[in-house]
């Protein structure tokens, strides 16, 4: 079995109530090997005149770098933007010598122009769509805002782009629009992320090579059968952040929908929000209300098999009974992410308040958020938090706003308030993933 | 294999009925089914490529339909003589053709020229190009277009390419009917199937080999002779049918 996938829910509900909420668990084998599948990973980088000086020799530094510690079975390509687009480097596979080329080339790349980030997708996303089975992963830098081209032109690409390949972004400094940068990652099942300065960019760019290159399992689907009757009312992954996945549903068929979630690394771990609306039972009554699949593509002779594992773990129930105590239970990973939830929610609608002047509504909101992430040990986000208001009271969430705040921290916190926390286990040491912990609980 | 729930239902599942969510008939409450993973296997193959074969024209690459033929169909290379063929006539019109098929956007390739040690690992998604002295800029170039088509506008906002210059490199357009496949596929209703080649000199330098084409082929501004290869420079400037621009840039 590649995966792996727990279910977290209170199956109890009482009368005339029909909404199952629940979290899946769903973690890959560690014994799934990366070795020996088709990788192709692009880096696609402003080259426009804002980039000139610092930031340009350190992305030449950083790629350069990151291409020499990819491992040779793995195929690599350079796209360049400003206004339009230049490929730097065709897909070359990472050999010696072809890396030897690769740093020759990059020594030509010079900054000046406009910035159009389209043009950039678009060079990459016909590379990528020439090596259809490979497992595809872009990294995407930029340091400025999408001034050269209508805002509509990176949507349409972005459509375009859908499936063909997967982008982690950066945005280096401050003056590139956390907007425009997180609307490229999500699209392509990646995370936007900033990095403060030019020295920065080695390390996020090698940390993505060894994210890249470690992904094992192609076209990760989450599939979800309901009964007849029932509704998926939501789906959304829960962590390690939150994404909205309603909307990508596909239909596999009347009762089935799937949910893609990209290509994944052996031993990643994913928590994924579900609810549905089942059929109304009587008092008594069980039922299934949702059977969760993982579909995926696992590597086979040189080619891609598709797969499916359907653990009865998995299962989600719906059980009516009159008894308020079972009933009136919430699931201690469903209320933890729904805090989480509610967290992202309050720091994005504190930052907003707080760039619109209401000092009010920021400092109530940002104090709510300190609150949530404080009660749910999420230290990374309180910390984030005190960087933006005085901490006063983190259990109460007394704040009070920061006066001198630098632009870097509230990007920051807007970019990762979507970075969610995994439920604290008692006792339970050791890396995420619950190790014995019983499923299913109630 | 199906079973019937109690409410009539056929289904798939044997714990749990796959229409309608009930407890089937044998199943216990929340009972282990038995394991329900199913592998559906769909492995996609791959192209191979194709092995250079000894029936082609050393000048253009085309394949020799008729074995006895004295010259090449394309570019009529004398394959007695092993010397470019006479230039044709004149430069004919194109007849009217019939439309190539829908082409998808892979380019076939020559091998790497630094293959891959062989071994586990595994084959390559694109075949394979590599680092080179010499590079071919590739561009569309709106301005060449002087007398536009409605029909077929020109192209805007096509990334400029590199194309490292270290193996012959047809250029034309790509056309899987007639399985002409140029390694530098252009789109451009102006160039012909097989337009011109890069072939390397025997001290590594660049030529460009004119094969006759339909609209000819300009080094610099000026017409080369059709059959003519030409020693290129860095800094040359290829233009050819209605918007394509290619420049020559040597090892700086």
């Amino acid at each position: 079995m590649a995966f792996k996938i727990e279910a977290f829910q209170n199956r109890f509900l009482p009368p005339a109530q029909g909404r199952v909420d629940a979290i899946l668990s769903v973690t890959a084998s560690p014994d799934v090997a990366s070795g020996g599948n088709q990788v192709v990973i692009g880096f696609i980088v402003d080259k426009s005149g804002s980039m000139s000086g610092d930031r340009i020799e350190g992305v030449k530094r950083a790629v350069w770098r990151a291409i020499s510690m990819l491992e040779e079975h793995v195929w690599f390509f350079v796209v360049a933007f400003d206004s339009s687009a230049q490929i730097i480097l065709r897909e070359a596979q990472a050999t010696q010598v072809n890396k030897q080329a690769a740093g020759l080339a990059l020594q030509g790349l010079t900054a000046a122009g406009g910035t159009a980030m389209s043009t950039g997708l678009a060079a990459a996303r016909s590379i990528f769509a020439r090596a259809p089975d490979a497992i595809r992963q872009a990294v995407f830098l930029t340091d400025g805002k999408n001034e050269s081209e209508a805002s509509t032109n990176v949507a349409e690409e972005l459509k375009r782009c859908e499936g063909v390949f997967e982008c982690d972004c950066w945005g280096v400094g401050t003056d590139w629009r956390v907007g425009e940068v997180q609307e490229i990652a999500r699209a392509q099942l990646g995370k936007a992320s900033l990095v403060p300065d030019p020295a920065g960019i080695d390390a996020a760019f090698r940390a993505a090579m060894e994210k890249a290159s470690s992904k094992a399992l192609k076209d990760v689907r989450l599939r979800i059968w309901t009964p007849q009757g029932a509704q998926v009312v939501f789906v959304k992954q829960v962590n390690p952040t939150i994404e909205e996945m309603t909307d990508k549903a596909k239909v596999v068929s009347a009762q089935v929908r799937e949910y893609m979630t990209g290509a994944w690394s052996g031993g990643e771990s994913r928590d994924f929000h579900v609810a549905i609306d089942v059929k109304v039972g009587t008092v008594g009554d069980e039922m299934l209300a949702a059977r969760p699949s993982v579909a995926y593509l696992a590597s086979s002779g040189g080619g891609w098999a598709e797969q499916e594992e359907k653990p009865p773990e998995a299962r989600l129930f719906a059980s009516w009974t009159g008894d308020d105590s079972l009933s009136s239970r919430i699931d201690n990973h469903v209320a933890h992410y729904t805090g989480q939830d509610d967290l992202a929610h309050a720091i994005q609608a504190g930052l907003e308040a707080r760039e619109q002047g209401n000092e009010a509504a920021a400092t109530q909101l940002l104090g709510k958020a300190v609150k949530i992430a404080h009660a749910s040990h999420n230290a990374d986000m309180t910390q984030r938090l005190s960087k933006v208001v005085e901490v006063l009271d983190p259990s109460a969430g007394t704040v009070r706003l920061k006066k001198d705040v630098k632009k870097a921290a509230t990007m920051d916190l807007e970019l990762e308030s979507r970075t969610t926390k995994r439920v604290a286990r008692k006792g339970a040491a050791g890396p995420p993933g619950p190790g014995g912990a019983s499923s299913g609980s109630t | 294999m199906t079973a019937r729930c109690r409410a009539g239902h056929d289904s798939t599942e044997l714990d749990y009925c796959s229409v309608c969510g009930a407890a089937m008939p044998t199943a216990a409450q929340g009972a282990a089914a038995p394991p329900a993973s199913a592998a559906v296997g769909a492995s996609g193959s791959r192209a191979q490529p194709a092995g250079a074969a000894a029936t082609t024209c050393p000048s253009c690459g085309e394949v020799r339909a008729d074995l006895d033929a004295r010259y090449c169909e394309v570019c009529r290379y004398d394959f007695v003589s092993n010397k470019p063929g006479p230039p044709p006539a004149g430069r004919v019109a194109a007849v009217a053709s019939p439309a190539p098929p829908p082409v998808a956007p892979a380019p076939a390739r020559a091998p790497a020229p630094t293959p891959p040690p062989a071994g586990a690992a595994p084959a390559a998604p694109f075949a394979a190009p590599a680092a080179a002295a010499w590079a071919l800029v590739v561009c569309v170039d709106p301005a060449l277009d002087t007398e536009p088509d409605p029909a077929a506008p020109c192209p805007h906002g096509v990334p400029e390419e590199v194309i490292p210059l270290d193996r012959e490199i047809l250029v034309g357009r790509r056309d899987d009917r007639r399985d002409i496949r140029p390694e530098l596929p252009l789109n451009d209703p102006g160039a012909s199937r097989r337009h011109a080649k890069f072939v390397l000199n025997a001290d590594g330098t660049p030529a460009l080999q004119d094969l006759a084409s339909t609209n000819g082929t300009q080094l610099n501004g000026v017409d080369t002779t059709p059959g003519s290869r030409t020693t290129l420079k860095h800094g040359d400037e290829i233009t050819l049918g209605r918007w394509t621009r290619i420049k020559i840039r040597g090892r700086s």
